[in-house]
């Protein structure tokens, strides 16, 4: 036993959460400089419809894609 | 007829004490609860299997004989290297995105390392454990069996047999532990909680991911990069896509080898004399508090966020209990859990993946702040 174990399990706990809450914080800023731009232009979903377009109006091209709220 | 008797006095037979065939029972009970129950088999059925070698009387089969399995702990075990090469693993079978989706996740991934503090303080206060005993027995709240191997043998390895058998038993009964906890600590109206859909995460994030959690981990906590560098490197491996053949052999055919090494070495480190005593039982009470202790920690601290943060933007506090690793485990009960609850109306099981993958940081941390402190 010691008495010490208290104190350094509490450094421990804080400890963990700090890293953690750091790593949460950089990630959040790593999320924010680079977003997802998938939806966007996510090229398979371009390619499935430029086919169906292409398949029903022929000779048309696809200039913005917008999805409906 | 003289050389028979004098053979047979020296077969093991012979040497076969009550204690060897307790052991050879839990054993069994060990082989019986893989295979009937699928309780963590592929590193139960090995850990059964390394008791049964310790326990054959001058076979010199357990860790710390002479035989070969004393030479795998000595040059796996002892030298820190199999747990992080299980962690290699790990990284690569683990998506950390739904983590990266919510990364308010990260902090229900530290407080559910509450039960570790809880429970190595119980050990040492209550139970009279020294103080690297109580940190190695503490550390079975992370949930997490190479982190828990990887601070045990340095800290405390004597003890490592029963603590290694307790977090891995605990671990597979997570779907009996957690539930009551579950429906203890949140209210009908809680488990409700429909949360809003994560944001969505570019391929850029995902790949700087492991090199900024293992680079600051480990600036941070450098006792914890053997286990966080060699989780990150795999997840590294995984997500980069140009490095498919590293990738398979490290999910694949490499974490298998270790398994079968790390868990026939573990079990064969409880022989009889070392393991058949009071010090097991306790070890045992203490696992299932660190577990208890370490479900609530999350579920808590889930509550104490919704009182800071807005509607919209409120949490399911149940994938707080998912915070204690045991990946994907702890996550599938807390789906279940919830699902059953609201009649499949909430499905949190993707909310839950991502303080369950941070638990598995945590826990390293955790481990790294006690070499830290204790080593």
């Amino acid at each position: 036993m010691s008495p010490d174990l208290l104190w350094i399990c509490s450094i421990a706990f804080i400890a963990v959460f700090i890293v953690l809450s750091l790593i949460a914080v950089v990630m959040r800023g790593i999320m924010m400089l680079f977003p997802d731009r998938k939806g966007k232009d996510d090229a398979a979903v371009i390619a499935a419809l430029s086919t169906v377009l292409q398949t029903t109006y022929p000779g048309t091209r696809i200039t913005k894609i917008e999805e409906a709220p | 007829m003289e050389e028979l008797l004098r053979l047979l006095s020296q077969s093991g037979l012979a040497h076969v004490t009550l204690g060897n065939w307790v052991m050879y029972a839990l054993s069994g009970l060990l082989v019986y609860l893989a295979i009937r129950y699928q309780y963590e088999p592929l590193l139960l059925i090995p850990i059964a299997f390394g008791i049964v070698l310790a326990n054959f009387p001058l076979a010199q089969m357990g860790s710390y004989g002479d035989g070969i399995i004393a030479l795998i702990y000595d040059s796996g075990i002892k030298t820190e290297l199999l747990p992080p090469v299980i962690f290699l693993g790990v990284g690569v079978l683990t998506d950390f995105r739904p983590l990266l989706a919510r990364p308010i996740t990260f902090l229900l991934g530290a407080a559910a390392q509450l039960g570790i503090f809880i429970a190595a303080v119980t050990a040492a206060y209550v139970f009279g454990f020294t103080l690297k005993e109580a940190a190695s027995i503490g550390i079975i709240g992370g949930a997490d069996g190479p982190t828990t191997i990887f601070l045990t043998s340095q800290l405390a390895p004597h003890i490592l047999g029963p603590v290694a058998l307790c977090a891995y038993s605990y671990m597979s009964l997570v779907p009996i532990i957690q539930p009551p906890v579950l429906r203890l600590l949140t209210t009908k109206k809680e488990r409700a909680i429909q949360m809003s859909e994560g944001s969505a995460v570019s391929k850029i994030a995902v790949i700087l991911f492991p090199m900024c959690t293992g680079a600051l981990a480990s600036l941070l906590v450098p006792s914890s990069a053997p286990l966080i560098g060699m989780l990150m490197f795999g997840n590294l491996i995984r997500e980069s896509g140009v490095t498919e053949r590293l990738s398979k052999t490290a999910g694949g055919a490499l974490i298998d080898t270790v398994t079968i090494f790390l868990g026939i070495v573990v079990g064969a480190t409880m022989e009889a004399e070392r393991f058949l005593n009071p010090q097991t039982l306790m070890i045992l009470a203490l696992g299932a508090v660190a577990f208890i202790f370490s479900t609530a920690g999350g579920i808590l601290f889930g509550k104490v966020l919704n009182l800071v943060l807005p509607e919209s933007k409120k949490i399911n506090p149940c994938i707080g209990a998912a915070g204690v690793s045991a990946v994907p485990m702890a996550a599938r009960v807390v789906q279940k859990f919830v699902s059953d609850d609201t009649d499949g109306q909430v499905n949190p099981l993707m909310a839950a993946m991502g303080p369950n993958v941070a638990g598995v940081i945590g826990s390293a941390v955790a481990a790294g702040v006690f070499l830290s402190l204790i080593g």
